[in-house]
């Protein structure tokens, strides 16, 4: 019987296909955010707010990513707003070899803006990078302020935190100061957005946060 | 269940092992995982052994460890071993609290049999 010590990450080759897969994303200087919450959050409501306000001055393509149907991606082409459904048919996370088959015969130099919707799913998306420049968590006024203190890894990995219905505030009880305290002690850097995808409260606010990263983006050479 | 994703890669590494090294089976193998890791030790059990059918792993033993939680003071670096987060510092009584422990997960070490016939 022989032992051999490997020390071998397991994450390791997604990370290299991750980090290879970015730089095709910023040598065709394609801006490109993963959005991961519980399901319901308001992911795909989120992106029907944000393209009337981008689309004008920016090209958006989006992947959506569900265990199963069409729906969400149907939702958005509805809209207006390019999209491809990605079924994982189980799976419960994207990785990125799924990424790279969505977009094949995609010119990505023709995309400003690539939004990843992820799975509705708080823990096996959260460990595969995607290639993505802006990891964003999303929550919800409904899910109770406990969600960072049992999912501390989601938040850790984001960079932003998306706070969506606000409008409910006044119907459901949510301690706001425990909420943030719990992400912050997860990732002390993270950043908050409140908003409302209904009433479309701090929509605006976030979507020049967007472009402002978009125009950042441009600007580097790569 | 992202374990199977796990199970397949860590296969997929002792598969490479396996063309370097020359053994026909693998008895057993180590696996350390983070805290926050996320893995359910049955789950990927359960994985590990129905995507080992058929390979040089089949037989293999997975001993898994994970990590305890850990916290970490932002004030002093004082770091403590714990379930669930403190209120403060247990040394300075700082309330800036932040999480150390890590997510990674790790093939420590692999057992072969010799037998090369
Ligand atoms: N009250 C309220 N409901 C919302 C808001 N945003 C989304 N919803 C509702 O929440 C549900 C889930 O939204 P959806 O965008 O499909 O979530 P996803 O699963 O994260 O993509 C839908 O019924 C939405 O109408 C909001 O800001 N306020
Ligand atoms: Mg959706
Ligand atoms: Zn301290």
């Amino acid at each position: 019987m022989t032992k051999i010590d490997m020390k071998a990450n397991v994450y390791n080759r997604n990370q290299e296909m991750a980090d290879a897969l970015r730089s095709r994303f910023t040598n065709a200087k394609t801006y490109v955010i993963n959005i991961v919450s519980s399901p319901g959050s308001g992911k795909t409501s989120l992106i029907e707010q944000m393209a009337p306000r981008l689309m004008p001055e920016l090209n958006l393509f989006v992947i959506d990513g569900d265990v199963e149907t069409q729906c969400d991606a149907i939702r958005l082409q509805n809209a207006g707003i390019p999209a491809v459904q990605i079924e994982t048919h189980g799976s419960c996370h994207l990785d990125v070899p799924m990424i790279e088959k969505a977009l094949t015969g995609i010119e990505l130099a023709n995309i400003d803006l690539l939004i990843i919707e992820n799975i509705g799913n708080l823990i096996c998306p959260v460990g595969f990078d995607l290639g993505e420049h802006l990891r964003v968590v999303m929550a919800s006024l409904t899910e109770g302020e406990d969600k960072p203190m049992k999912y501390p890894q989601a938040y850790r990995k984001a960079q932003v935190c998306v706070f969506n219905k606000i409008d409910l505030a006044e119907f459901i009880p949510f301690d706001m100061e425990k909420f943030q305290m719990a992400a912050k002690r997860a990732n002390e850097n993270i950043d908050f957005f409140d908003v409302s995808c209904t009433k479309g409260n701090g929509i605006d606010q976030w979507c020049s946060y967007i472009k402002d990263k978009v125009r950042q983006h441009k600007s580097i050479q790569p | 269940m992202h374990e199977l994703s796990i199970a397949k890669e860590i296969l997929r590494i002792i598969d490479n092992m396996q063309a370097q090294h020359d053994f026909k089976t693998v008895a057993g193998v180590t696996i350390l995982a983070g805290a926050l890791s996320s893995v359910d030790p049955h789950s990927l059990q359960f994985a590990f052994s129905i995507a080992s059918e058929g390979t040089c792993a089949e037989k293999a033993v997975m001993h898994l460890q994970i990590e305890p939680m850990q916290y970490i003071c932002r004030d002093c670096d004082n770091i403590m071993t714990m379930a669930r987060p403190p209120q403060n510092c247990e040394k300075c009584q700082s309330l800036r609290i932040g999480i150390k422990a890590n997510s990674e997960i790790e093939i420590v070490s692999l057992e072969f049999d010799d037998d090369k016939n």
